[in-house]
């Protein structure tokens, strides 16, 4: 493509923008005077002596302030004068290449086009799922059906709303933690309006207090990395119980064993819901020897449950579930300790870490 | 007489020192050129040599990358450019409101400034500079001849993002939290960077002031290196706020290292970044922090708020943990050691330019944002 330009380059403006496949990566092509040409060296040409002659800019409209040249590389062959933005153009943007010669200007206008509209991003699924949670929550995962634009801004668009519909005011711990490809965001509640005493708590009180009723708001204007807005606000209606300041005991947990030969699943119910996140990764199923069981752990509802289904049918013996210690409850309280805690005063030594059943 | 005063003084700030930038030891070794592989950009910090260290929460990697950079270009007094987003932007093809500043670091070397900047719009990561000429460049990542350094893997989760990098002259120490913990770590990576040599994690213990109790696990979001009496430490910045204070000899992997709070800044501050210096004989600590209280209890027109503190806080050896000292007394100053600095008012992004000065970006009451050289207060 580039090569036909080339070859045209004589015979039309002296100056225009082509475009690639992907209409924001383009060169832009200048038809320098033949008696010109030579004062700039064959082949790659550096910024400095390539912007005397051809520029390329953003176009803003009514811009007071001088059009700033856009990076690239320039190239000179015969007297065609190239040059190559570094960067993707940024769709809807106009931009404009101006040809220098002498006092003379030439320019061409491009505009990068606006991209097809593609299915709006939204909210696919809030975790915890749970409608009754602790007044002590510490976090919300939020997941979205694409790639988010990733940006503090975000803090400004989600929301949490008491039951007359006031906004609880800055209720996050402004850190954005997205997983890699932008599709999941945890949200910390601020730990400063959780633990008691907490210099923040006291000034701006709790978040969340017991025995209301609140409404995580996800507002339309949050944007995805395409710069669309959301397809819609999502609203997640929420119950809140009393504090949980105690860890995790296992010993409140109860296992529902299958039977022997077949590949019916192991349920495992804990009293209140626990993690999404850290429920997947933090247990495992062990056999007699230690040996790990594979098989495929899902959640239940609510995350106050979870199933594991093993790869082969059970076998006669002893198994037990192991829990790592990084399993936490909606508070943040893991086996070992809980989140709001004194280190001066001990732990309780030695807490079960898991549970033994028996296949017969 | 001059001299004599001069002695008192030095005499005084003589337990403080910061952490020296000497040119000269090895900063990197066994590097390869090449483009490094970076999964994202969290934190940027400047080594001696004009060596760039970029962290790689995702990753879990730390680079450090030599710039070649080293030609000192120095700035002008009471250099002011408004509207940098825009100018910095339009070099890249895209609007102010398409990009994003999410990190700024001056090299010493040069004094050149690097911007981590996203382009909104494709999800890029670039590094942009300025010189003291007012030139606008790009630093490529493209065969640039660098290391890259695991991360140490600690017993908590993995890192999900970098909070912040401090150089400490024998180490590299950087902080971090995680997505799906609450979690506290440090990684400390020794110096030469060797990509042989990936360092020790370790968790910190904080007496959080405000709520006179102990905790493990509140992530640094800023650090800053520091030594007293040939001793060395890190000092941590936390949200809502204290200061405190991190012995670094002897460390061991995996351990919890105990913290002294030294300073209570009050509730609703996120701090950002701190830098330190000596002005007229006293050292002082420069930090500026994200009020996100500000709707509700503003200190001024923005919600950027820079405060100065007296180094001699950090030698503290009596007022410390429930003892430390408040910044304020309900809402009046309890202490004259640490004070709002009004001119850096607005300052999103800071970084030491020389003994003297700072470089800033700062918000402007009219919206858009100005990089400006201040004199160190």
């Amino acid at each position: 493509m580039l090569h036909f330009v080339l070859l045209t380059c004589y015979l039309s403006s002296p100056v225009h923008v082509v475009s690639s496949s992907d209409p924001c990566i383009v060169t832009v092509v200048a038809r320098l005077p033949a008696s010109e040409a030579h004062n700039l060296p064959s082949g790659r040409v550096n910024a400095t002596n390539g912007q005397k002659w051809l520029s390329f800019v953003l176009a803003i409209p009514d811009s007071k302030t001088e059009a700033i040249p856009i990076f690239g590389t320039y190239e000179r062959k015969g007297t065609c004068l190239t040059f190559s933005p570094r960067y993707r153009l940024v769709a809807g943007e106009t931009y404009r290449a101006i040809l220098s010669v002498g006092s003379r200007e030439v320019c061409f206008d491009y505009l990068a086009p606006k991209r097809t509209p593609a299915p709006r991003a939204m909210v696919t699924a809030v975790y915890p799922s749970a409608e009754k949670l602790p007044a002590n929550l510490l976090k919300f995962y939020v997941h979205f059906s694409k790639p988010m634009r990733e940006t503090p801004a975000i803090f400004e668009h989600i929301r949490i709303k008491n039951e007359k519909g006031e906004v609880v005011e800055d209720p996050w711990r402004r850190t954005e933690l997205w997983n890699e490809d932008a599709t999941r965001l945890t949200l910390w509640i601020h730990p400063g309006r959780i633990k008691e005493g907490v210099n923040l708590r006291e000034e701006f009180g709790p978040v969340l207090k017991p025995g209301q009723k609140y409404t995580l708001e996800v507002s339309d204007q949050l944007q995805d990395s395409s710069g669309n807005r959301i397809a819609a606000v999502f609203k997640k209606a929420f119950q809140t119980t009393d504090a949980i300041q105690t860890p995790i005991a296992l010993s409140e947990w109860q296992l529902m064993t299958p039977k022997l030969s077949t590949r019916r699943p192991l349920q495992i119910l804990f009293p209140y819901p626990l993690d999404h996140a850290l429920l997947g990764q933090a247990i495992t199923v062990r056999d007699e020897n230690d040996q790990p069981v594979m098989g495929h752990l899902a959640l239940g509802e609510g995350e106050q449950s979870c199933l594991f289904v093993p790869e082969r049918p059970w076998q006669k013996g002893a198994y037990r579930v192991k829990v790592a210690d990084r399993l936490e409850d909606l508070a943040g309280n893991s086996i070992s300790r809980p989140f709001d805690r004194n280190l001066d005063v001990p732990l309780p030594q030695n807490p079960k870490r898991s549970l033994s059943f028996q296949i017969e | 007489m001059r001299f004599r005063s001069f002695a008192v003084l030095a005499l005084l700030s003589a337990p403080f020192a910061i952490t020296p930038f000497a040119n000269g030891a090895e900063v990197m070794r066994n590097a390869t050129v090449g483009t490094p592989k970076l999964k994202a950009f969290n934190a940027i910090r400047f080594a001696p040599d004009g060596v760039l260290l970029i962290a790689d929460g995702p990753g879990g990697k730390l680079f450090a990358i030599e710039t070649g950079d080293t030609k000192l270009k120095p700035w002008t007094a009471n250099t002011k450019i408004e509207n940098i987003d825009a100018k910095l932007a339009a070099r890249i093809g895209a609007k102010a409101e398409g990009i994003e500043i999410r990190a700024l670091a001056v090299n010493p070397a040069s004094q050149t400034a690097y911007f981590l900047v996203n382009k909104l719009d494709d999800k890029k990561s670039l590094l942009l500079t300025l010189d003291g000429k007012g030139e606008i460049g790009e630093f490529a990542l493209e065969n640039v001849k660098h290391v890259a350094i695991p991360l140490p893997k600690g017993e908590t989760a993995p890192v999900s993002r970098v909070t912040d990098i401090a150089w400490m002259g024998d180490r590299v120490l950087i902080g971090a939290t995680a997505s799906e913990e609450f979690a506290s770590k440090v990684c400390s990576i020794p110096v030469p960077l060797d990509p042989k040599q990936s360092g020790l994690a370790f968790s910190a213990e904080t007496y959080h002031i405000s709520h006179r109790k102990w905790e493990t696990r509140a992530p640094m979001t800023s650090l800053l290196p520091y030594e007293s009496n040939g001793k060395k430490y890190v000092v941590g910045a936390f949200g809502c706020t204290p200061v405190v204070r991190y012995p670094l000899d002897d460390v061991q992997a995996g351990a919890k290292v105990k913290g002294e709070s030294v300073l209570e800044l009050g509730s609703g501050n996120q701090p950002r970044s701190m830098i330190a210096y000596e002005k007229n004989g006293t050292s002082y600590v420069l930090m500026n922090t994200f009020r996100f209280h500000h709707k509700a209890r503003p200190f001024g027109w923005s919600p950027y708020v820079t405060f100065r503190m007296d180094m001699g806080l950090l030698g503290e050896t009596e007022k410390l943990n429930d003892k430390a000292i408040y910044r304020l007394a309900g809402t009046k100053p309890a202490t004259d050691k640490v004070a709002i600095v009004e001119p850096f008012e607005g300052t999103v992004h800071l970084d030491k330019l020389d003994k003297e000065r700072a470089l800033v970006v700062q918000e402007r009451k009219e919206g858009g944002l100005a990089l400006a050289v201040l004199p160190l207060p």
